[in-house]
């Protein structure tokens, strides 16, 4: 008897034990209202519940949760702000909170949110949105703040690009400049405006050096004459001659395309001072290169001379670096530049000190004078003594052009044949001296000569 | 003598009555010529004109006329009634020499050009020699210069009214080139001065002009790419008024009716059929969302009148199983006092573009009747090109919620329409939509507005089949202006134009933005309320319009989202209307003549449904009753007033004085509407009474000024019936207040007089 009545008794305990046991605590209660969609009685409950003192952290935030997407707004905020209070290292819920401000239009708590997210996460995604924001609404001086105080985030290029430019806006060159110089580093080398941004915050800086080895750098790949132009016209407006001329003159690459643009942008709005002296610098660096590499500066720089009306400051730098150099080569280049533009009147009052080894380092000019001057000899001689192979092409046919003038035809087509088996005949001329051939009746001559050189493969077809 | 003097007074009569204006009378240009590249913005609307510019352009009355500049130009003779030539060009036209020099031309003969951003052609000194002919007439040229790298520029004057409207200018200045002013008479609103290295070079970067204006590219809007985002920097709305020199006129108004800023609401019906998901009550009860809206969003609105566009297929027993029971909640629906029956349309093409021009024959249809009878086999295909061409358009899209729905609706969301077991046809989507509707609809009851489903980008000859029904139009604009759409430049012009046709847009997005299209956030559509702010103040570009989808109310949230916006909007001062009527307003919009008869005085006719004008910095000027015609009165929003037209008089006129403080007033003849709930019409105003029809929804409130202090009588009659009488007093200051507790649905007579003998 007593059996049955034990055992319902244990039945009874355990099922009460378990009952209680499985039945939902006030939390899961509202949990489980929500979960029915019975929203507003979840609402209830859960602010019953906070007001009796309950968990807290837990109900204000399924609390915020309910009123945000079921209920009241107002009161989604107020309990999003007090469990913001007890967690205020909780990630997720600042994200959250940002969602819910976004949604409610409150910009400043938006804003504060994504300040917080990345505060406490570091999450780049959130620091670039919080950036957007502020660059969007116009809120600039928080963006620089922000911009600041989150760097250490990994800025995208672009980013830190305007970062740069906002840290120049107020007068921070440094700090802007070592933000492009990081954004140098990662942006496709193709990219320009930020590379022209940091050359002319370096320029501000009066860092000049630095700005043309990377001016330099940048070049070799952009290959731009007007970029170039660019470069040196603002190294040159900010005083640093020489860094821009080294810019100009870095490799003896300069084509004529590229010093054309630069001298049309000189020419246009360059400062009178500043163009004397980058003619002095130009011409003093373009009369120790080699003449067919030097005649294009010498265009150039009398070009600009010409548009600004500046002939006679032109013609006043080429003297007087004649008469301060005492190099030949110098002295040589310089006389050339004012023949060719003034003819024999140019060098008239220099002539004198146009010694012999002044001539023989521009045979050219040395035949050319020496033809004005009727003297056949010295002229035939510098013509020879011309190592046509260093000439420019204009060159060539100058020097053709007096060739005919000085020696017979005969005499020429000798020298083009001995010129041509030395290879020392530029292709420019190959056509002319099939044309005198012919003129001579010695085209089984050429021939042999063309033969004998096809076979060793030194000389171009011409197709004449 | 008698006689005589009878028959010159008849003839005289009969002289003024064909010659009501004065000779002098001018007609008022409002059409602007709008030229676009079709090589880049394929249509109309595809235009940055369309979705930037339009709205502050209509906003200050304007309508563009858009012109592709790949066809041959108009003559610049033919451009004289044009008010201006806009420009917004994304990239170079294909023949800028071409274009500049007919432009040149133009501006040369006196037309107004607005140039934004871009010239249309690259920065040639021969292109900026001939377009220095256009901006030389604006007060500014082009120096062969541009300003690479900004950094040291400085600003030399900004005009704040004009520049930071939405964001402030940028410390971090785009590229820009040297223009120069080049006139007096130029108003440059930014100035700014080059970096030293660049000169110094002074740069009006933004201009107005005698001959219309110009913004350097960079400085009109900003524009993020990552987040798709843009802001005006310039403010628009000045900017045009400047450079189009707009001179003092009443202003074709859409978003005020009797004075007070207009409602309207349409509900289109995707979803009609679908389950309850979460709606306490209605739950297990196999009760449609279709029957929640009536229970639960129209029934309990009787003051708010909503225009329910139904889909024909959902009442058709050949496509929709469901049809029989579908058909009885509208024919339930359709009764209710406060419903405007509308269509939306037949099968509920999403992507009406594919049917233009539409060929059963073709492979099309094989692709748009597969996809429903082997959706294994070509769905993929299908689903592949739907989303390829929404993601062309990028706005929200239309989708029938499949939760309970019939087997149609199972990947209707991935279809061209939502039923494709036949062949689309014109005669279908409208013909027969409408006559398939009509049939649900109570005696007296019309179908009155077309809403147009999917993208909301119909073809022109669709869009002249419902013109040719007579039925309005609407739906398409998706306007939204709050945090997430923090610009006026989402909220949408009037209309979009089709060729000769013209949608009108909803003023309102519908919820589809809000939640991203109905994928979740379905509570959010209550944030419409900031659109509705943000579009009232500081001007008032919009009405209020609540539009939204059947399927909005199968889950409690969506549906508490559509109430509380009803709630507001029956609590606030609104005009409440049928949503065809909008529409009406809109069309007026655009056919609305104006004449200047004097310095300030206007005729306006061809109104259609427009019945509002409005003038802006009205401050110091009241309307001259004695000169009006066919003028019920006017309000104010700040220095704006707000003109109330009588629908009942075919050309009125609208004459402004200076104002006079008056406090006393001889009789009624003054009498004149403030605002009203109700639409007012045929007001005839004697010495001591004042009768006219009125109309609306909900209690009939109304403000009427400039009236002998006192009590007055009301009579309110319908078909001749007094149904209701009352009495009101005008204040000292004139003014009566006063609310007639009936339904106006019908017309109602209603007659105000003197209760009390005036001395």
């Amino acid at each position: 008897m007593m059996r049955p009545v034990v055992s319902a008794t244990a039945l009874a305990v355990i099922a009460v034990t378990g009952g209680t046991l499985l039945m939902p605590g006030p939390v899961e209660h509202v949990t489980m209202l929500a979960r029915d969609g019975k929203y507003q009685e979840a609402i209830s409950e859960a602010e019953r519940l906070l007001d009796s003192g309950h968990n807290r952290a837990f109900l204000l935030k399924q609390a915020f949760n309910l009123n945000y997407q079921y209920g009241d707004e107002n009161r989604a905020a107020q309990q999003l702000t007090e469990y913001l209070k007890l967690r205020p290292t909780d990630v997720s819920m600042w994200r959250m909170a940002a969602d819910f401000y976004q949604n409610v239009d409150n910009l400043d708590a938006l804003q504060s949110s994504l300040e917080r997210i990345v505060e406490l996460s570091g999450d780049r995604d959130v620091a670039e949105r919080l950036f957007q924001l502020c660059e969007l609404t116009g809120r600039y001086q928080d963006e620089l703040q922000f911009l600041r105080r989150f760097q250490s985030v990994e800025l995208k290029p672009e980013r830190r690009v305007r970062f740069a430019a906002l840290l120049v806006s107020v007068g921070d060159l440094k700090g802007g400049a070592v933000q492009l110089e990081l954004a140098d580093r990662t942006l496709p080398k193709g990219e320009v405006a930020p590379r022209l941004a940091l050359f002319d915050v370096l320029l501000e800086q009066k860092n000049f050096e630095e700005a043309a080895t990377l001016a330099e750098e940048w070049l070799s790949t952009w290959n731009n004459p007007v970029l170039e132009g660019h470069l040196v016209r603002n190294l040159l407006l900010a005083g640093a001659d020489h860094a821009a001329l080294r810019i100009v003159f870095r490799d003896e690459a300069s084509s004529k395309q590229e010093l054309t643009s630069l001298g049309d942008l000189l020419g246009r709005d360059a400062p009178t001072d500043l163009l004397r002296r980058v003619f002095e610098r130009w011409i003093q660096i373009a009369s120790v290169l080699p003449q067919g590499k030097a005649a294009p500066f010498f265009d150039v720089v009398f070009d600009i001379a010409i548009r600004r009306n500046m002939q006679v400051d032109f013609f006043k730098c080429l003297l007087s670096i004649f008469d301060k150099n005492t190099s030949p080569i110098v002295r040589a280049s310089v006389a050339k530049a004012l023949f060719d533009r003034l003819g024999y009147n140019g060098i008239t009052a220099i002539r004198t000190r146009l010694t012999y080894d002044v001539l023989i380092a521009n045979p050219l000019l040395g035949a050319q004078i020496s033809l004005l001057e009727r003297n056949a000899t010295a002229a035939q001689y510098f013509l020879r003594a011309a190592d046509l192979t260093q000439f420019s092409e204009r060159d060539c046919r100058v020097w053709f052009a007096v060739a005919e003038q000085i020696l017979s035809p005969p005499q020429l087509l000798d020298d083009l044949f001995d010129r041509a088996r030395a290879h020392s005949l530029p292709s420019t001329l190959t056509g002319d001296a099939v044309a005198l051939a012919r003129q001579l009746g010695r085209q089984p001559q050429l021939k042999n000569l063309w033969d004998s050189l096809s076979n060793n493969g030194s000389i171009p077809k011409t197709g004449s | 003598m008698r006689v005589v003097t009878v028959l010159f007074c008849s003839l005289l009569a009969s002289l003024t009555l064909l010659y009501p204006r004065p000779a002098q009378a001018v007609l008022v240009r409002r059409e602007i010529l709008a030229v676009y590249d079709g090589k880049w913005e394929p249509s109309p609307s595809d235009t940055v004109i369309h979705r930037l510019a339009e709205m502050p352009l209509n906003y200050l009355g304007y309508i563009l006329d858009f012109y592709d500049v790949r066809q041959s130009l108009p003559p610049p003779t033919t451009l004289q009634r044009y008010a201006a030539v806009i420009a917004w060009f994304t990239h170079d036209v294909e023949r800028p020499a071409e274009y500049l020099e007919w432009a040149a031309e133009a501006a040369e003969q006196g037309i107004r050009f607005v140039i934004i951003g871009s010239l249309g052609a690259p920065a040639t000194s021969t292109n900026l020699q001939i377009a220095n002919r256009v901006l030389d007439r604006i007060g500014v040229k082009y120096k062969d210069e541009q300003v690479e790298v900004t950094t040291g520029s400085r600003v030399v004057s900004l005009d704040a009214h004009m520049i930071g409207f939405e964001r402030p200018l940028d410390p971090v200045l785009p590229s820009y080139p040297i223009i120069e002013r080049a006139s007096p008479n130029a108003d440059v609103h930014l100035d700014v001065e080059a970096p030293p290295r660049d000169h110094r070079f002074k740069s009006a970067l933004v201009t107005t002009g005698p001959g219309g204006g110009y913004v350097v590219p960079g400085f009109e809007i900003y524009y993020d790419s990552a987040i798709d985002r843009a802001k005006w920097i310039i403010n628009p709305f000045e900017f045009f008024r400047q450079a189009l020199g707009q001179t003092f006129l009443p202003i074709p108004d859409t978003t005020t009716v009797s004075g007070r800023r207009l409602f309207f609401s349409q509900v289109d019906g995707d979803g009609w059929n679908n389950g309850v998901w979460d709606v306490s009550g209605y739950q297990g009860q196999n009760m449609t969302a279709a029957e929640v809206m009536l229970h639960k969003l129209i029934e309990p609105y009787p003051d708010l009148p909503i225009t329910v566009g139904l889909i024909a297929g959902d009442i058709d027993p050949k496509l929709n199983p469901k049809a029989q029971s579908a058909a009885r909640i509208a024919r339930e629906i359709f009764k209710l006092p406060q419903v405007e029956v509308g269509s939306h349309t037949y099968t509920h093409p999403f992507d009406w573009k594919m049917f233009d021009h539409y060929d059963p024959s073709e492979k099309t249809w094989a692709l748009d009747t597969h996809s429903l009878l082997s959706a294994e086999g070509l769905q993929e295909s299908v689903t592949a090109i739907t989303k390829r061409i929404y993601a062309i358009f990028g706005r929200s899209v239309e989708k029938v919620e499949t939760h309970g729905s019939g087997p149609d609706a199972s990947n209707a969301g991935m279809l061209p329409r939502a039923y494709v077991q036949i062949p689309f046809s014109l005669d279908t989507e409208v013909d027969q939509a409408i006559a398939a509707t009509q049939r649900f609809a109570p005696a007296g009851k019309t179908v009155r507005l077309y809403q147009w489903s999917g993208d909301c980008f119909p073809f022109e000859e669709i869009v002249e089949r419902t013109r040719k029904l007579g039925l309005r139009n609407m739906n398409g604009g998706d306007s939204r202006f709050d945090l997430s759409y923090p610009s006026i430049g989402y909220v949408a012009p009037i209309s979009r134009t089709i060729g000769k046709q013209r949608q009108i847009y909803a003023v309102n997005s519908n919820e589809n933005t809000y939640t991203d299209d109905w994928s979740g956030h379905f509570g959010n559509f209550r944030r419409l309320r900031e659109t509705i702010d943000n579009t009232e103040s500081p001007l008032r570009l919009k009405g209020v319009n609540v539009y939204f989808h059947v399927f909005s109310a199968e889950r409690n949230i969506s549906l508490q989202a559509i109430r509380q916006n009803f709630d507001w909007a029956r609590s606030a001062p609104l005009a409440p209307i049928p949503a065809s009527h909008y529409s009406a307003i809109a069309d007026g919009f655009f056919s609305t003549k104006i004449e200047q008869l004097g310095a300030q005085e206007w005729a306006l006719s061809a109104r259609d449904g427009l019945q509002t004008v409005r003038f802006d910095d009205a401050a110091g000027l009241d309307l001259d009753l004695q000169k009006s015609v066919g003028v019920l009165g006017s309000n104010r929003v700040g220095t704006r007033m707000y003109v109330a037209l009588d629908a009942n008089v075919e050309q009125a006129t609208v004459a402004l004085k200076a104002t006079v403080p008056t406090s006393h007033y001889e009789d009624t003849t003054s009498a004149s509407l403030t605002e009203s709930r109700w639409r007012v019409r045929g007001l005839v105003r004697k010495r001591c009474e004042f009768d006219f029809q009125a109309t609306g929804f909900g209690p009939g409130q109304f403000l009427w000024s400039d009236l002998p202090a006192g009590r007055y009588r009301i009579e309110v009659a319908r078909e001749s019936d007094v149904i209701w009488t009352g009495t009101a007093v005008a204040d000292a200051d004139g003014r009566l207040q006063t609310t007639i507790p009936l339904t106006a649905i019908s017309p109602l007579d209603i007659k105000m007089s003197c209760a009390d003998p005036r001395s």
